[in-house]
Formats: C-alpha cells, sequence, structure tokens
C-alpha cells in the first residue's frame, strides 16, 4: 500500500518535472538557443526513461544541458560596429540550465555553486529551476553576480504551463539594438516616452529581458486586425 | 520727523545701532568708541560662525542617523551559517565556546533585524538551528500546524521548524529583541581614530536558567573581552572595586545613623540626638464618670455633636423649619 502510494507520488513529480522541462526547453528556444526539436518535444515516457531512478523517483542531478544561440540570435544581440570598435562581440553565449536537486530551499551555498560552475564554464547565462523559493541572501548572490554572467531562477512550479502558449498572450518580440534606435527615431521619441513593461513582468522573466530593452508586442485587434505596440523594460 | 527725532535722542543699545549702520553711515554719533563697534563686529562674526558650525554639525547628525547602513557582507552569512566551529560535547547552545560566542555577538551588532532573520533562514537551508549558536538540527515537524499537548496552543510548523527546541528559539529572538530595540554603546574603534569610538548596538546572550548564573556571567564577560583595550579594563575593574568599599562605607555610615534615631548605645551620636522624656502622671481624685448627656442643648447634638452651622440661630431654627418647608437652598439646616 505505501510501495503504491509513493510510487504514484513519484509519477506525479515526474509529470510535473516533465512539464517544466519541456517549457524550459521552449523558453530557451523562444530566446533564440538553439535546440533540436526532438529535444523540445519529448515525449513523458522518454523523458521517464531518460531522468528518473530504478525506484521511479526523478533524477534531478541529471536534468541539465546547454545551448548555443543561433545565428539569427548572435546578429540580434550584436551591438553596431563602431569606427573605434569594428568588430563587435555578441553579448549572448552559451546559456546553462540546470535543475536544482536539493529539494528543501535554496542557500547561499547552493547559489555560489551554481554561480561559480557558471562562470568556470564560461557559460554567459545561466538558469536554475528550483522546487522551493531562494533565500533572501541566495538572491542577493545572483544579482551581485548577474553583471559577469546573467543568472536567473525560476521555480518548477512556475514552469508548469508555458504562458506564452495562452490564447491572452500577445506575441513578445525583443528589438535588436538598430530596431530600437529606428523606432525612436522614427517616432521621435526618447526611450523614457514608451510604455513600460516591468523586469519581474512573467514574459519579460520568460524572456530574459534586460533593463533598456524594448519589446515589440504583437495582438490581434477587432479594428486593426493587428496592432503592434512597444514596451520599454524597466 | 518726530520719530527721527526720537531715535537719535534716544541712546541706542548697540545691536540694534549695528543693525542700522549696516551700509557705513557718516551719521553715525561719535559716542560708541571704535574699538567697542569692532569687538561687537567681531563677537557677530564669531556669532554666526558658531551658528554655521552648530549647523553643519546638526546637518551631519542627521545624515548620520538616516544614512542606510551598508549591508552585511555575504562572508559574514556563511561564517554565521557555519557556527558553531567548537566541538558539541563539551560546548552546545547553553554553553557556547566563548570564542563562538564573542564572534556571534560582534558581527551580529552591525545586523538589522530583518538581517538577522536572513540569517535565521540560512541557517534553516542549511538544516541547522536558526540560533547561530547552536550545533543541532532544526527540527522538522510536518503539517501547517502543530497543538502543543502541554498547554494547547497552536503554532505554525514553519515556525517550529525554524529552531531546535524551544530553548533555542527563546534564546535567538531574546538576540533579535535587542536588535529591534538596540541599546547603544561606544567601543573604541581600532583605526579611525575618532576619539568617542564607534557607536554601536549592545548585545548580550541570553542568561542560562539551569546552571545558575555563574556560567552566563563568564560567557557574558568572555564576550566582553575583546570590546575594550586593557587600560579600559583595568579602569572598570578599579572602578568595580571602589563601588564595592564605597557600598560597605555607605552600609556602615547607614547602621550608625539608624542607631542614632533608634536611640541604641551603639551609634555613633547615641548621646547627643536624644532628649530626656519624664513621664508624669495627673492625680486622680474622684470615681470616673461617662460624661453627662443632660447638658444644655443636648437634643440639637448628632452623636454628641453640636453641629456649628445652627448654633447662631439655635433657638429659631425650628419654627423656620415648619415654615419653609419646601425651601431647597436651606443646605445647612439639619433637621431632627
Amino acid at each position: 500500500m505505501e510501495e503504491e502510494s509513493s510510487a504514484s507520488m513519484h509519477l506525479k513529480e515526474v509529470t510535473r518535472l516533465w512539464r517544466a522541462w519541456r517549457t524550459i526547453h521552449e523558453m530557451a528556444q523562444d530566446r533564440g538557443y538553439e535546440l533540436a526539436e526532438e529535444e523540445v518535444k519529448i515525449s513523458l515516457d522518454r523523458f521517464r526513461a531518460e531522468y528518473t531512478n530504478d525506484d521511479g523517483s526523478p533524477n534531478r542531478a541529471k536534468m541539465q544541458f546547454s545551448a548555443r544561440p543561433s545565428e539569427a540570435m548572435i546578429k540580434k544581440f550584436t551591438p553596431p560596429p563602431t569606427p573605434s570598435n569594428p568588430d563587435p562581440a555578441p553579448e549572448c553565449g552559451t546559456i546553462w540550465v540546470e535543475f536544482c536537486p536539493d529539494k528543501s530551499s535554496i542557500g547561499i551555498s547552493v547559489m555560489k555553486k551554481f554561480v561559480e560552475h557558471c562562470a568556470q564554464n564560461n557559460f554567459k547565462a545561466g538558469i536554475l529551476v528550483t522546487a522551493s523559493a531562494l533565500s533572501a541572501q541566495a538572491r542577493k548572490v545572483m544579482t551581485v553576480t548577474s553583471q559577469f554572467t546573467l543568472i536567473e531562477c525560476f521555480l518548477e512550479e512556475d514552469l508548469l504551463v508555458n504562458i506564452t502558449h495562452h490564447e491572452l498572450v500577445p506575441k513578445h518580440i525583443l528589438l535588436s539594438r538598430e530596431e530600437k534606435a529606428a523606432l525612436l527615431k522614427r517616432y521621435r521619441l526618447k526611450e523614457t516616452q514608451l510604455p513600460r513593461i516591468l523586469s519581474k513582468d512573467p514574459i519579460a522573466r520568460y524572456l530574459g529581458l534586460k533593463k533598456g530593452q524594448v519589446v515589440k508586442i504583437i495582438r490581434t485587434s477587432e479594428t486593426a486586425g493587428r496592432y503592434a505596440s512597444y514596451r520599454l523594460c524597466v | 520727523m518726530s520719530a527721527e527725532t526720537t531715535q537719535s535722542a534716544r541712546p541706542k543699545p548697540k545691536g540694534i545701532l549695528k543693525q542700522l549702520s549696516a551700509p557705513p553711515t557718516t551719521k553715525q554719533p561719535a559716542s560708541p568708541p571704535p574699538r567697542a563697534s569692532s569687538s561687537t563686529s567681531l563677537t557677530r562674526a564669531e556669532l554666526l560662525a558658531q551658528q554655521e558650525a552648530a549647523a553643519r554639525l546638526r546637518l551631519l547628525e542627521k545624515l548620520r542617523q538616516t544614512e542606510l547602513k551598508p549591508p552585511i557582507p555575504l562572508e559574514t552569512f556563511e561564517l554565521l551559517s557555519q557556527l558553531p566551529r567548537a566541538p558539541c560535547p563539551p560546548h552546545d547552545a547553553s554553553n557556547p565556546s566563548p570564542a563562538d560566542a564573542s564572534l556571534v555577538l560582534t558581527s551580529l551588532r552591525d545586523f538589522q533585524p530583518s538581517e538577522y532573520l536572513d540569517l535565521i533562514e540560512e541557517r534553516n537551508c542549511l538544516g541547522k538551528c536558526g540560533y547561530a549558536l547552536c550545533p543541532r538540527p532544526r527540527r522538522t515537524h510536518e503539517g501547517g500546524f502543530k497543538i502543543s499537548t502541554r498547554s494547547g496552543n497552536i503554532a505554525r510548523t514553519t515556525d517550529l521548524n525554524k529552531w531546535c527546541s524551544d530553548a533555542c528559539a527563546l534564546r535567538a529572538l531574546y538576540l533579535k529583541v535587542q536588535l529591534d530595540n538596540p541599546t547603544y554603546e561606544r567601543i573604541s574603534s581600532g583605526g579611525s581614530g575618532a576619539p568617542g569610538g564607534r557607536l554601536v548596538v549592545k548585545l548580550e546572550l541570553r542568561e542560562e536558567k539551569g546552571d545558575g548564573s555563574r556560567k552566563s556571567r563568564t560567557s557574558a564577560v568572555a564576550a566582553a573581552v575583546p570590546r575594550g583595550s586593557q587600560e579600559d579594563r583595568d579602569q572598570l575593574a578599579q572602578a568595580m572595586a571602589k563601588l564595592e568599599i564605597d557600598k560597605h562605607t555607605q552600609a556602615r555610615k547607614d547602621a550608625s545613623a539608624l542607631a542614632g534615631e533608634r536611640g541604641d548605645p551603639g551609634g555613633s551620636v547615641a548621646g547627643l540626638s536624644r532628649v530626656d522624656v519624664t513621664i508624669k502622671e495627673s492625680a486622680v481624685d474622684g470615681p470616673v464618670e461617662p460624661p453627662s448627656n443632660l447638658a444644655k442643648g443636648a437634643e440639637y447634638m448628632v452623636e454628641g455633636y453640636r453641629p456649628k452651622a445652627n448654633k447662631a440661630r439655635g433657638g429659631k431654627q425650628p419654627e423656620e423649619g415648619a415654615e419653609s418647608d419646601g425651601e431647597d437652598d436651606e443646605f445647612f439646616t439639619v433637621r431632627l
């Protein structure tokens, strides 16, 4: 009886993790990283075969992957060449995604280990998916080190559903620097005159927006068919 | 016109004169000597300078009060969440090693209360009791709430799971109360060179109930050791000793004064303050009689006392009472 209940609990957990696993892959893909289609659309059976222990419990330590940025993403994130810097380096790089094996809350030490791992392997971005919330000081570690590598944290329960697939969520497209400059010139705006979006907004977190980036939001409109608006991340 | 003449005629106090002659005027009377005027201007300048200095000081003070303290570095959190370093068998939460205790007290005094809560959270993340000097793991109750069978209280398990025991919760919260309602003390700072030293929050560990005040006092002393220089401690010891001596002498003085007041022979002022008291018995002639009730006007008496307000018009009181029965303003009448 007890075995059965634990087995069903494991089953539930594995299903939850599978959904988070798929969402985080879709997220990486939407941000512009190169991922194979079968990696993103992994079936539950294959996931169970690969990422569970013998007793059916999920093996979080195994759930990690890295992805390289695609050509389009590199192009988007490369600042325009200037006379002093004719060949600028792109501002994006390999991303590292890891599911935290600890199920208890995350302290400084776990966070530091993750940050160090990202720094050692020259990852430009790191995403830590945790089962429970970070402690206040661990959050501080995350923000302090975000200058060198962009560290993000997501809760497993936040990733159960891919919010961008919801019908009420319009399409958000990140603008490159040139596109942003063109937009501001076209409408004769200053940056601050754009509508805003918070960086802690779920969509902004999904796309990994940084302060000063602009998203183009395309929504369907009854009167205009399609309507594009722009928001500045603050 | 008349006002001007009165002004010129009246001898003026210096201060007002000075204000009027702020632009140099020729019709200044020669009566105040130039030396005096220069001295007043000097004092005015000095006064202004003083006021300015005081204002600057006030501003600095205010800035110091309102400035944000720098956040506690992460290393401190890491260090404190790894405590205690002392081995467990001789030392535990109720009897921490002096080195650990002093480390905790010195590093905690820069903490904000919220940062102290962060430290507790950080220790809990590592599975330790939230009290920084406790080596034991924290409780792991399950479910949302827990009922105490002894007292019948209900507590959140999230609150209970922060500590290993209620005693540790008390110890940790004792420190938190001191951070919430800080008492400041000055410590001699090492390199800053400020004469007064730095103001820090005064912290101490909770006194342990079990084995008397001796142990806690020793721990408090151990905690206090790194705070002052050797001279300060010597001075303090001397002052304490003096206090002891003073107490003895004061007690002796009090005792002798009391003895003097009582008239005890042991008192130093015994002979001075005594008064000769002789008791004289009055002679008794006849047998004792109760006071007679048959004295004159006894019928107006209330329990043997004759009300004084009625004494003046004692004679006509009965008729008046009969006539003006309904009058309300005669408060002083007593009718029998």
